[in-house]
């Protein structure tokens, strides 16, 4: 039955291309809770000291908007994981999560997860690259990014659009991109309005 | 039935299930498992008796008419070699490795077979008599055939064919003295005391017997593994890593070996133990070297935790593997510890103390003082990467720092280089160029405290910009390869730069929200929340510095050397870009184009041609294909279009890419007049107007 959540884990941001042996002992860790419909498992602003991993059920991502409206980000199924970076840092949830469904959760607390690390170094090691690696891409991308805006201020839009263009794979990244084209094509569309 | 008969057939009984009991209490049990401890006993007290039974009483009881003289000759011979048929057929399975494991072996069949023999002979006499009688035959059982397990393990070690036919001759033989001289004493000491005394005599030197022999193979034990793992003396240093990584995979091999005899779970434990000393013998070292007070009660405490581990551990292993290890890595023969800890650790970096060893090899221990290492502690903990770090760490570490003093426009690296090497900035400033020499880019001024690399020291990968001293530079530098040692055995460093990192990805997760705000709300046309966007892209510890480097027009590129001013950047060019899109639009809408200068005395028709062109080149500055603007052209009233734009052409205002009939026809303003209409430069100075 791990199998599925040991390929979730190796697909994650975190614990990307981590052998399956080092993914194992890390499920061995997590601790299992289930929480019923409606429960909010954590607020916004609260520490975060734990990575969640649904194993089955639904959690909301909520937020709250200036006049303290809720403000749904989004939906997580099964095999999805959330708070990865809380067993990293210590920095406080940017977001509040609630179970939608009746949701069973596996969790990672930061202090069994560094117990962890100090056990198994070479886990430490190769996140360090990963997360590196995924540094690298979005400073690369934001490289693209500036540059990107220059050539707008300069009235190059096409060269604007087209400094984005060969970046693909991330999801997050592509949305982005995507947004980006669709500004340049209205500034054109009001800049030749006449 | 008697009580005192019960009570003797109990002790028969109790006695050796005792040694047996003993056996398992203390995890003596060897490479099997205790099942095969138990086969052994069942085999002595069911098989080996019943087959002596029969030639005891069956053959030479008839040929020699006396019960004595079958005692104290081949009673005893016939006795050792139905015990030994057990170990005989055990020698050949995976379970029998060595000679410990022959003398256990042998022990349990000893006792297997006096645990019958006692209740065959328990009678009614004295409790003292039953006692020593019980206690001595089990333990000359025990001790006979242990002799014959030792040598039975000495043949499956030994190497020549000689060897391997005297072993079980001599082990066997000296089983069966032993058991005919214990026959013959018996038979001139009638019971009591004196008996007891001859069964603890026989016990002691039985017990020294077997001890002297596990050590003597246990130390041959630890030859055998040192002859594994030697190297060839007198190789050149350029052959050290070839052999280190060789040593990696003795010690692998030793392992495995281990692992056979004692089990995975076991093994892992013995790695870890044996790491734990390793360390400790290196923590001891570096205790020995310059260090700070700080630093030095650091590593006491990192002994006193090892120790505490160790002495658990030691716990788990129970005896029969500490006895071993004990022997095998003898504490006091550090040396060979030592060379066990580097091939360990050329096997697994992260469990060993790779860059103290390092330290101590390459003799830079000792180079720096005291005073030195903690001011470059001091600065390094002021970079991002090392915020985490503990001081003593940092102090640590700051021996592989070295220092350097850099002249005005000396190049540090260039790009493409291999990022290999961090760059703190101690005095003086850096400036990062991209680009070819002739055209090249400042991307960015790093002053001092500021650091050039971080990423690179984590994955090495290549500079993708030039740094060169501004003025007078002098920086502290830690090279990858260091760090990377120095990283790999110190957890609590790994998590410190996790945390580093995971804040990195945290700020530009930000500041790539911060842009689908920003491109959103200038879809919209909302230009003042757009530029109000450039205040909350760069993370606020970067913002309240100072350090932010200028932000102006024309460092439009940047790079991963640059990583950590990126948002900062960002922010900037989304407030200027943002109100520059606007002024150009309300221009666009109030005014139209305006003309300076000589195309503004043109006349009509070619007037409004570039205007149309200045129009076009604000969305496509590359110019716009024949047919729509030629349309265009139209539209606006001029007629003969394709006259005026040849006009146009042949003064010299437009140029134009391709034939009229080439469908990559492009016609645009030319550049040196297009700065008499720069959108930006008039709409930027709008006073100049």
């Amino acid at each position: 039955m791990s199998k599925p959540l040991i390929d979730q884990l190796q697909a994650s941001r975190v614990f990307r291309n981590m052998p399956q042996s080092a993914l194992e002992g890390l499920l061995k860790i997590m601790k299992s809770e289930r929480y019923p419909a409606g429960q909010v498992l954590f607020k916004r602003g609260d520490p975060g000291d734990s990575l969640y991993l649904i194993v089955s059920g639904k959690i909301r991502i909520f937020t709250y908007d200036e006049a303290g409206n809720e403000i749904t980000l989004s939906f997580l199924g099964e095999s999805r994981i959330f708070g990865d970076f809380s067993v990293l840092d210590d920095q406080p949830r940017s977001a509040s999560a609630q179970a939608a469904a009746p949701t069973e959760c596996l969790i990672l607390y930061r202090a069994d997860f560094q117990a962890f690390i100090h056990a198994n170094p070479v886990v430490g090691l190769a996140m360090m690259r990963n997360i590196a690696e995924q540094v690298r891409l979005i400073t690369d991308f934001l490289s693209h990014v500036n540059n990107a805006v220059e050539r707008l201020s300069q009235g190059e839009l096409d060269q604007a659009v087209a400094e984005l263009e060969p970046h693909h794979g991330d999801e997050e990244l592509a949305t982005l991109v995507n947004t980006f084209a669709e500004m340049v094509r209205q500034v054109r569309a009001r800049q030749t309005a006449k | 039935m008697e009580p005192t008969f019960l009570l003797n057939l109990i002790l028969a009984v109790a006695i050796p299930a005792g040694f047996i009991y003993l056996i398992y209490l203390l995890d003596l049990y060897g490479t099997g498992k205790f099942s095969t401890v138990l086969v052994c006993v069942l085999w002595g007290a069911t098989g080996a008796f019943a087959l002596s039974w029969f030639f005891n009483n069956r053959v030479f009881l008839p040929l020699t008419n006396s019960v004595e003289t079958v005692r104290i000759s081949w009673g005893p011979i016939i006795e050792e070699i139905a015990k030994a048929m057990v170990l005989a057929y055990l020698v050949g399975r995976p379970r029998f490795r060595y000679v410990v494991d022959g003398a256990i072996y042998g022990f349990a069949v000893g006792i297997g077979f006096s645990i019958t023999e006692n209740i065959f002979v328990a009678g009614r006499g004295e409790l003292i008599d039953t006692l020593s009688r019980v206690l001595s035959t089990t333990l000359m059982h025990a001790t006979a055939s242990a002799a014959f397990g030792i040598a039975l393990g000495r043949f499956r070690r030994a190497t020549s064919a000689r060897q391997k036919f005297l072993w079980p001759a001599f082990g066997i033989v000296l089983a069966m003295i032993l058991h005919i001289v214990f026959n013959v004493l018996n038979l001139y000491l009638r019971g009591g005391a004196i008996v007891l005394l001859v069964a603890v005599g026989i016990g002691a030197v039985g017990a020294i017997f077997i001890g002297y022999q596990i050590t003597q193979a246990l130390k041959e034990e630890k030859k055998r593994f040192e002859q594994t793992l030697s190297t060839n003396v007198g190789v050149s240093s350029g052959e050290r890593r070839a052999l280190q990584v060789l040593g990696g995979e003795r010690v692998e091999l030793i392992l495995k070996e281990m692992a056979e005899q004692f089990g995975e779970e076991k093994t892992v434990k013995i790695r870890r133990l044996l790491a734990i000393q390793a360390n400790i013998g290196i923590l001891n070292g570096n205790l020995k070297t310059t260090a700070s007070e700080r630093l030095k009660k650091a590593w006491e405490d990192e002994i006193g935790k090892l120790r505490q581990e160790a002495s658990q551990i030691q716990r788990q292993l129970g005896l029969h593997v500490m006895t071993f290890f004990r022997n095998v890595f003898p504490e006091k023969d550090a040396g060979w510890r030592e060379e066990f800890g580097v091939a360990l650790c050329a096997s697994d970096p992260t469990q060993i103390h790779q860059f103290d060893l390092f330290m101590k090899v390459s003799a830079a221990a000792n180079t720096v003082d005291v005073q030195t290492l903690e001011r470059r502690a001091a600065l390094l903990q002021k970079a991002e990467i090392f915020k985490g770090v503990a001081l003593h760490d940092l102090e640590h570490l700051s021996r592989a720092v070295s220092e350097r003093t850099y002249r005005h426009n000396d190049i540090l690296f260039n790009e493409g280089d291999e990022g290999d090497t961090l760059y703190m900035i101690e005095a003086g400033q850096i400036h990062l160029y991209k680009g070819a020499k002739h055209d090249e880019k400042l991307l960015r001024t790093c002053n001092p405290g500021e650091v050039v690399g971080e990423l690179a020291l984590i994955d090495g990968s290549p500079r993708s910009a030039q740094a060169r001293a501004n003025g007078e530079l002098r920086v502290l530098r830690l090279r990858r390869e260091h760090f990377n040692m120095f990283i790999s055995s110190r957890p609590e460093v790994i998590l410190a730069v996790l945390q580093f990192l995971a804040n990195r990805v945290r700020e530009t997760t930000k500041a790539i929200e911060a842009t689908a705000n920003w491109a959103t709300q200038v879809s919209r046309g909302n230009y003042k929340a757009a530029s109000m966007l450039g205040f909350s892209a760069p993370s606020a510890d970067m913002a309240i510095a100072g350090e932010a480097p200028p932000l102006t027009p024309e460092k439009i590129t940047t790079s991963a050397d640059t990583a950590a001013a990126l948002p900062v950047m960002l922010g900037g060019a989304f407030m200027r870009v943002a109100s520059i899109l606007e002024q150009r639009e309300k221009a666009v809408e109030q005014t139209g184009t305006h003309l300076v200068g000589e195309l503004a005395e043109l006349p009509d028709p070619q007037r409004k041609v570039i205007q149309i062109l200045i129009r076009d080149a604000l969305s496509d500055p590359r110019g716009q294909p024949r047919d729509l603007l030629l349309s265009r052209i139209k539209d606006s009233g001029v007629e003969a279009a394709e006259s005026v734009l040849a006009d146009l052409v042949e003064s010299g205002y437009v140029s134009v890419t391709g034939s009229p009939d080439d469908p990559r026809y492009k016609a645009s303003l030319k550049r040196r007049h297009r700065s008499a209409v720069d959108p930006l430069k008039m709409w930027a100075k709008p006073d100049q107007n």
